[in-house]
């Protein structure tokens, strides 16, 4: 007999009954295909399979949804750059600095002057007026 | 209706044909709750690998989330889940046998095989399933302890009923046959 003509009921039974459980009509089509030690020896292996959950602790909540965007950005971080890349951000932000105007003398002593000049904004209602220095 | 009496009155079927028409975060939610156990026990299964599992679980159900069109009415959802987490496995494995051939020095080996603590019984069975193919393992997976019927599997696994279970027989014995020589 082939084994693709087993009757499907028979993995079924396997996972549900031992063998003493079984009727008789049960049992008659199961000897068919297995001794009663097989069938004994299989459903030891299945029960055992039911049994085992690949890890007790897990739990997966929908709060993990949220981890998603984390995971993703993990996978981008780990993820190797190819080397013409980084070759041409570094070309664009030397170029870059070339072409955005930096701040002469001038203005930079001014934006001092200016910090120097105002200090606290005192006169606005949100300072506490406990902590005004007045000597 | 409340999500209990929805739950009661749809099946997986008929919420994903709910959920594609509706984007409804509750009927998603459901979808969820029913299936995240079985597929994560199988990704784990299918990896050797709880954190990779982990992954793999979520990124299934974000394309579910996303893209729930894609399901086929007529198909059990369970096996077209279950298809996905295959697809994204085989990627993981893609991409870290090209991340290993690049980078020789870092030593990425192959995927590390978790085994749990187990007792002696469960430990035999283990290390029996680690010893046959991947196709007789995947099925016996398949069948108990993701309960999927023969049909299922058959469709899963696009063969005919046959081969899945002359694959399952054959399975079953080599399994015995392991623990036999184990113990």
């Amino acid at each position: 007999m082939k084994n693709e003509n087993i009757p499907s009921e028979l993995f079924d039974l396997i996972a549900d009954k031992s063998f003493a459980e079984l009727t008789t009509k049960e049992r008659s089509m199961v000897e068919e295909w297995l001794t009663a030690e097989e069938y004994s020896d299989y459903r030891s292996i299945v029960t055992t399979i039911q049994q085992t959950d690949s890890e007790s602790d897990y739990q997966l909540s929908e709060r993990s949804w949220a981890k998603q965007g984390a995971l993703n950005l993990r996978s981008l971080a780990n993820r190797p750059i190819p080397a013409y890349q980084v070759a041409a951000i570094v070309l664009l932000v030397f170029g870059l600095s070339f072409l955005l105007p930096s701040p002469s003398a001038a203005e930079k002593e001014e934006s001092v002057l200016v910090e120097n000049t105002e200090g606290t904004p005192i006169s606005q209602d949100s300072y506490p007026e406990d902590l005004v220095f007045n000597p | 209706m409340n999500p209990d009496e929805l739950q009661m009155r749809l099946d997986d079927q008929k919420l994903m044909q709910e959920f594609t028409s509706s984007g409804s975060r509750e009927v998603f939610s459901l979808i969820y709750q029913r299936n995240h156990e079985d597929l994560f026990r199988f990704a784990t299964w299918l990896s050797g690998d709880a954190e990779l599992a982990r992954d793999i679980t979520q990124n299934v159900f974000l394309k579910v989330f996303r893209k729930p069109q894609l399901f086929d009415p007529n198909k059990s959802l369970k096996v077209w889940l279950f298809s996905i987490a295959k697809n994204q496995w085989k990627n993981e494995i893609r991409y870290r046998s090209i991340r290993q051939a690049e980078e020789p020095a870092e030593s990425l080996s192959t995927l590390p095989v978790e085994e749990p603590v187990f007792n002696a019984k469960k430990h035999l069975v283990q290390q029996a399933l680690n010893h046959l193919s991947f196709d007789h393992k995947e099925v016996v997976l398949l069948k108990y302890s993701n309960n999927l019927t023969i049909a299922e599997i058959s469709d899963y696994l696009e063969c005919s009923e046959g081969t899945v279970k002359s694959r399952l027989f054959y399975a079953l014995k080599k399994l015995r046959e392991e623990i036999a020589q184990q113990s």
